[in-house]
């Protein structure tokens, strides 16, 4: 038996506080956050109740004031305070109004359960009074913050008692409260704050450490945009499997609510496919007596881990496990939720719920004290559903028997999957209790009628024997005269045909050909293919296309592997082809008049191969299909059912013959229908000349050439009856194109791997849904399973690996039984001894039975923890009205693996642009890191996307982990105080550690620097430095002083410092006067930026508070290299050397020269702009220094040599008395002592002191006092003395 | 299920002598039976490569004559 550690016992006392402010529970916190991000409805909790015999109006305010009286939290106000903090305030009086809605009551009620709450303005909670066909009804919304629905219960007991009361005036009968909802947070803050619970942080953290967000497959694309609207789905166990259920949880020594969670988890993992089940659970945490009797918010998330690995594992021991995992949250219960969040970097997403998204809810074991005896009757009006989770099951034993309700986001899921999965719980928690030592795996998923049905389509009788062979033979006596194949180079009928191929299998007979051997074929697209091909068939044997344009190894591999007895060669291939391996015949030079043209005898028995197709394998090296005359029968027969093909009509395909799509030819060919041989190239060029010269009537081509046609105008194929789209992912924008561009036309899509002989389902029509084509239903003759890992069929909505059977497979791959055995395995659900073959695809049924194609198995890749669908990208792409392709890939980059889409576009892609497009229905972890345009996706000669065809993934730049400028430099250190961890600058904030409850903090820390405000929920939007500091910047550009000034940007090279630097020069309109003046201030861009000193020189201009000045701003060229710089003897001499002449220079004659310049700086700033005006009295006659470490050896001694008295303004915040800088001096005290000393040798000081710290929003404030005494002149200054402020 | 690495399998065997893998511990689906040989995916997959020589169904192979 495993020990369990208990749970740790909060030391405080729980006791009455004499204040009226207090902290917020940790569950609190949270739910203020959420509301900052987002205000909906989401979180209010409704209560309403019937008063049957009307609603005395004063006896209810006097209840509902009592009420208030009663429970502190209902007159509590939630507010942030400067420091980051949220607080929740008391107040001694508050009014709940009670709306009284009459009988045309909807609105109302509406209006209290949707309209927002402003948590900073109590009551949070809304009554409504309505009257009922029966008496009356009483609603009340609540904001989730004050309340839960337990407290709903105390709530209605208490109103109801002080309603009675008051009514019959008398003294209220209600349980003394000890303690308020304050009390009870600032007991638990206390609790938390001690650090008693960092081992059980760790433990928690170290439990959930490398979990991942278990998924389900969405109906809808996830959008980014919060929307809680929700459905629900209830279904119930039967009375005696509940009755299973309590004892099975008795037996192991587990709840009621263990057992509905691990069937669950049961549940979630055959879903999903994994055995590490990540669960929220939502419990009422009330851990002392005193609390009960409270209304607040009492509610926990707990996040359960459920390990399912291991077999064979049975519903009992899952319940065991259940338990445990149930017991170690419990026993951490009291680590807030969010800092676990925040250990785990698990709070990335934004609009997400950290960790899991599915959460469970057995309300089954608490008695309500609303259902006492007496209890008021509940009233439910139809209120709007809220789904706070993707999915959430709430259980309750109702009258003996177990009700499971599942509440979903409708914005992700349908009603009917949802339907499905619930249907599957129920029937995995019967199964599972009443039989509770089964392996969980073989418990069937669905009802056998539902699998029925699912499987109805499917058509288990075997395929007509009759081969090719007899089929064109057939057609050939009876219309010999029929057109069968044309082409550029003529046409033959079925008779020419039939001739032509018996007189040439003749002479292959004599080469050897016959039954199992293999005849390698390499034809160009000449009608005289079919001649080949029908002849080959005739001996017996089976064909083997060659692709002349691959390289002669893989040619001689194939040749060797498929041990071909012969190549068959049109005469333009010769030299393609690899010599000696095997005899080659070159058509052309033959001369088969000789030969008899009649048929031959049957060579091909049903089971003996038809053909070969070499696919390339996983492992490199290509393997071939081997393709039985029964299988290509199946499709042959099978066809006609959703084609046009027999006679009258014209087929085509555009297709190479070694791509398997060609032996559909086969079709039109067994039914009388004429083929067309044309060489259109892989860019279809002239298609439409092809269509409309030969009158195609069926056209069958793969989704990227559908992509093509479309974008260059489908209506020009006007005429076809019947096009039939394949490939991996149908481009439901191109479909639903052609469908209205080809009125007349049927548009099908089809899907169909060669190992099941090209074409397995099709999507014959229909509506569709989920931004995708459907592949449809099984051809005639094959089944279509959808199966999970354990290889049970999958409900609807559940994805499941399409496995294929019936006449249609493939007998295997040409001499590898070992790749055979593992692809095609025993079918348990077919005939007796049946194979199916596993496809390696994914896709799920539609409530209709019909199945969506999902993806690749393997296309689904894993990067930064998240699993991630290509194919769901895809889709998202080609929802664009410019992309008309999409193909997205994981690449590796230097920064770690990441997504590279590659697009087909009609018009130029800006990136950034559908980034952000994308963002708005795709997760940040689904954006595509790179986007790169291609002309075209490149196919592979089997029209497969050429992954090494594309172009690499330019170097991504290397992570710039340090700031690149001063901003961006103080929301790293701000962010990483936040943090305690250097953030750089290119990193996420959630991704480092950050999670939404350090926002509030890190924002107040930027709101300090900056000194005005900056709103919350950029940090979610901006998540990393650079990119926030981006963000404030644009928030702030237009500057709200608008001047009549010049500010121009310059860049500008300094002659002895490397690198480009930006320069703002700041002219003021007008006149300069007699004595103008001029400023170099060094950090420029913070000045310009963030200090706005521009428009404060406008300003103070303005009020002839200052002379005109003109200033030159001068910003470091890498922020890497800034305190280097400013701390450099000769950067100084960059000043005064290089930039006051260019400062002169671009004033021009307008302005006076000769004067002197004043220096203004911050920070290490401050230092330089002293140091200019002692070290060059020449060009500067003052200095400006705020927060500047004024140490002597920074300063560093002045030349002599007097020039004069200087004036210098310094600064410092009373807050750095605490900073300290190195020579043990604090930065206050060396301004003093700075100050004193340069008085002392005759220069004209002020030393002021403000508040603010270290910030911009302290020298923004210190700006206006500096610059206006600076540049004022010295008219009451006395020489050598610390004009102290 | 198949590509579980750790899994125990049989080789199995219909009735057209085609051979595949089934998990050991599962019933083996009508119309097959065990061919003896279990072990973990890869030596059930060269037990297969070793014995079945002929990938032929065996009742086209009775019908050729043995001819291949």
């Amino acid at each position: 038996m495993v020990k369990f550690e208990p749970r740790p016992t909060n030391p405080f006392p729980l006791v009455r506080g004499a204040t009226t402010d207090f902290p917020l529970s940790a569950g609190q916190e949270r739910l203020w956050w959420l509301h900052q991000w987002e205000t909906s409805y989401e979180y209010h909790i409704t209560g309403g109740w019937r008063f049957p015999d009307g609603v005395d109006q004063a006896a209810l305010a006097t209840a509902l004031a009592c009420l208030v009286r009663r429970h502190q939290i209902l007159r509590t106000r939630f507010v942030l305070r400067a420091d980051g903090t949220v607080a929740q305030e008391v107040a001694d009086v508050i009014d709940v109004p009670v709306v009284w809605a009459g009988t045309d009551w909807r609105a109302a009620v509406d209006r209290a359960v949707r309209e927002p709450f402003d948590l900073a303005r109590p009551p949070l909670l809304r009554v409504v009074v309505a009257e009922l066909d029966d008496g009356y009804g009483l609603l009340m919304s609540l904001h989730h913050i004050i309340t839960d629905r337990w407290s709903m219960d105390v709530l209605a007991r208490d109103l109801f008692e002080l309603y009675e009361a008051a009514l019959k005036q008398r003294e209220p009968e209600l349980p003394e409260l000890a303690v308020q909802y304050g009390d009870y947070a600032d007991w638990q803050r206390r609790f938390l704050d001690s650090g008693a619970l960092q081992p059980q942080l760790e433990r928690r953290v170290a439990a959930l450490r490398g979990s991942e967000r278990l998924e389900l497959t969405p109906d809808r694309p996830r959008s980014t945009a919060n929307d809680a609207t929700g459905g629900t789905v209830v279904v119930e166990l039967s009375e005696e499997a509940t009755a299973a259920m309590t004892a099975l949880a008795w037996r192991a020594r587990a709840t009621p609510a263990v057992v509905v969670t691990a069937a669950l988890a049961a549940t979630l993992s055959a879903y999903s496919g994994r055995t590490d089940v990540v669960v929220g659970a939502i419990v009422s945490d009330r851990p002392r007596p005193e609390l009960q009797d409270l209304i607040g918010f009492f509610i926990n998330t707990v996040a359960l881990r459920i390990d399912l690995s291991g077999e064979p594992l049975t519903f009992r021991s899952l319940v065991t496990r259940t338990r445990d995992a149930w017991m170690a949250a419990d026993a951490h219960q009291d680590v807030p939720f969010e800092s676990i969040v925040g250990a785990l970097h698990a709070g990335s997403e934004d609009r997400r719920n950290p960790l899991f998204d599915i959460a469970v809810n057995h309300a089954g074991d608490r008695v309500s004290l609303a259902e006492a005896p007496g209890a008021p009757t509940w009233w439910y009006p139809e209120l709007p559903v809220t789904a706070r989770f993707d999915l959430s099951l709430t259980t309750q034993v109702v009258d003996g028997r177990l009700r499971a309700s599942f509440v979903y986001r409708s914005a992700l899921f349908d009603e009917a999957p949802t339907a499905a999965l619930a249907a599957t719980y129920i029937r995995l928690l019967e199964q599972g209790v009443s039989d509770p030592d089964q392996p969980l795996r073989q418990l069937p998923l669905i009802e056998e009628p539902e699998r029925e049905r699912l499987h109805s389509t499917n058509d288990a009788t075997p395929a007509p024997t009759a081969t090719i062979v007899e089929r064109v033979q057939e057609q050939a006596a009876s219309h010999p005269t029929a057109p069968a194949v044309v082409g550029a180079s003529g046409k033959l009928t079925y008779g020419q045909l039939n001739e032509s191929a018996n007189r040439l299998a003749r002479h292959l007979l004599t080469l050897g050909a016959g039954p199992e051997r293999v005849i390698a074929v390499c034809l160009d697209k000449t009608i005289e293919r079919y001649v080949v091909l029908l002849a080959v068939a005739k001996t017996g044997a089976a064909y083997l296309p060659l692709d002349p344009a691959h390289p002669a190894d893989r040619l001689r591999f194939l040749l060797s592997d498929a041990g071909a007895i012969l190549t068959v060669v049109s005469p333009g291939l010769d030299d393609h082809l690899p010599d000696g391996v095997v005899p080659k015949l070159v058509l052309g030079s033959l001369d088969l008049s000789g030969y008899d043209a009649g048929d031959l005898e049957r060579a091909a028995l049903p089971d003996n191969l038809a053909y070969l197709i070499s696919t390339s394998g996983s492992t490199g090296a290509p393997k071939s299909v081997a393709v039985s005359h029964r299988a290509l029968s199946r499709l042959v027969a099978g066809v006609p059912r959703h084609l046009d093909v027999g006679p009258g009509t014209t087929f085509l395909q555009c297709g190479p013959l070694t791509f398997d799509v060609a032996v559909l030819e086969w079709a039109p060919l067994a039914h009388g229908g004429r083929v067309v041989v044309t060489d259109t190239g892989t860019l279809l060029d002239g298609l439409d000349d092809v269509v409309r010269t030969h009158a195609v009537t069926t056209l069958k081509l793969v989704s990227p050439q559908l992509d093509l046609l479309v974008e260059r105008d489908i209506g020009t194929l006007a005429g076809l009856s019947r096009l039939v789209v394949g490939g991996d992912v149908v481009n439901p924008r191109s479909f639903a194109a052609a469908r209205a561009g080809l009125p007349g036309c049927r548009v099908t899509a089809s899907y169909g791997p060669t190992e099941c002989t090209v074409l397995a389902t099709l999507f014959d029509g229909g509506e569709w849904e989920a931004g995708r084509v459907p592949i449809g239903y099984a051809l005639p003759h094959t089944r279509v399973y959808l199966l999970d890992r354990d290889l049970r069929p999958v409900p609807v909505g559940m994805r499941g690996e399409i496995h294929l059977a019936g006449d249609g497979l493939a007998r295997g791959y040409h001499g590898r039984p070992d790749l055979t055995a593992a692809a095609f395995v025993p079918d348990p659900y077919g005939p007796p001894g049946a194979r199916m073959y596993r496809t390696g695809d994914v896709g799920r049924y539609l409530p209709s039975g019909a199945i969506d194609f999902l993806g690749r198995a393997d296309k689904q890749v894993k990067i930064r923890g998240f699993r991630i669908e290509l194919s769901e990208i895809e889709h998202v792409l080609l929802r664009e009205p410019e992309i008309t392709s999409a193909v997205v890939l994981r690449v590796e980059s230097p920064t770690g693996p990441a997504l590279a889409a590659y697009v087909v576009a009609t018009a130029p892609v800006d990136v950034s642009t559908l980034r952000a497009r994308l963002g708005l229905s795709l997760p940040a972890y689904m954006l595509p890191d790179h986007v790169i345009e291609v002309p075209r996706i490149p196919l592979t000669a089997n029209n497969k996307v050429d992954r090494e065809a594309l172009p690499p993934v330019a170097e991504a730049e290397p992570g710039s982990a340090q700031p690149s400028t001063g901003l961006e430099a103080r929301v790293v250190e701000a962010w990483s105080g936040v943090l305690g961890r250097t953030v750089p600058a290119d990193a996420d904030f959630f991704a480092h550690g950050g999670h939404s409850l350090l926002v509030p903090r890190a924002t107040a820390a930027i709101r300090r620097l900056l000194g005005r405000e900056v709103p919350l929920r950029l940090m979610m939007t901006h998540r990393t430095p650079a990119a926030y500091a981006a963000a404030i910047l644009a928030e702030t550009a237009p500057d709200a002083v608008p001047g009549e000034h010049r500010l121009e940007r310059q860049v500008w090279r300094s002659l002895s410092f490397p690198g480009e630097r930006r320069l703002d020069l700041y002219v003021p309109d007008g006149d300069p006067g007699p004595e103008p003046r001029t400023l170099i201030v060094l950090d420029g861009s913070e000045f310009v930026d963030i200090m706005r000193l521009p428009a404060l020189l406008d300003r103070l201009i303005h009020q002839h508070r200052i002379p005109p000045t003109a200033a030159l701003f001068v910003s470091p060229a890498e922020w890497s290299v800034r305190n280097r710089e400013l701390l450099d003897e000769k950067f100084v001499d960059v000043l005064a050397d290089e930039l006051i002449p260019y400062l002169r220079d671009r004033l021009g004659k307008g302005w006076p020269s000769g004067g002197r310049t004043t220096a203004v700086g911050a920070s290490l700033g401050a230092v330089t702009a002293v140091r200019a005006a002692l070290h060059r009295p020449d060009r500067f006659d003052g200095a400006v220094g705020m927060s500047g470490p004024l140490t002597d050896h920074r300063l560093a001694q002045a030349t002599p040599g007097d020039p004069g008295p200087a004036r210098f303004f310094l600064s410092a915040s009373r807050e750095e008395a605490d900073a300290m800088l190195d020579g043990g001096i604090s930065q206050l005290d060396a301004t003093k002592r700075t100050g004193e000393d340069l008085a002392l040798r005759g220069h004209v000081v002020r030393c002021a002191y403000g508040d603010g710290g270290h910030t911009y929003a302290a020298w923004e404030a210190m700006l206006p006092e500096a610059i206006g005494w600076a540049l004022s002149g010295g008219n009451n200054d006395q020489d050598g003395d610390v004009d102290h402020v | 299920m198949f590509d579980d690495d750790d899994r125990e399998f049989s080789v199995v065997v219909n009735h057209e002598e085609q051979h595949s893998i089934w998990p050991a511990d599962r019933d083996v689906p009508s119309g097959w039976r065990a061919e003896g040989f279990s072990g973990d995916r890869a030596a059930c997959l060269a037990h297969i490569d070793r014995v079945w020589t002929d990938l032929r169904p065996l009742s086209l192979r009775e019908r050729s004559g043995g001819t291949a």
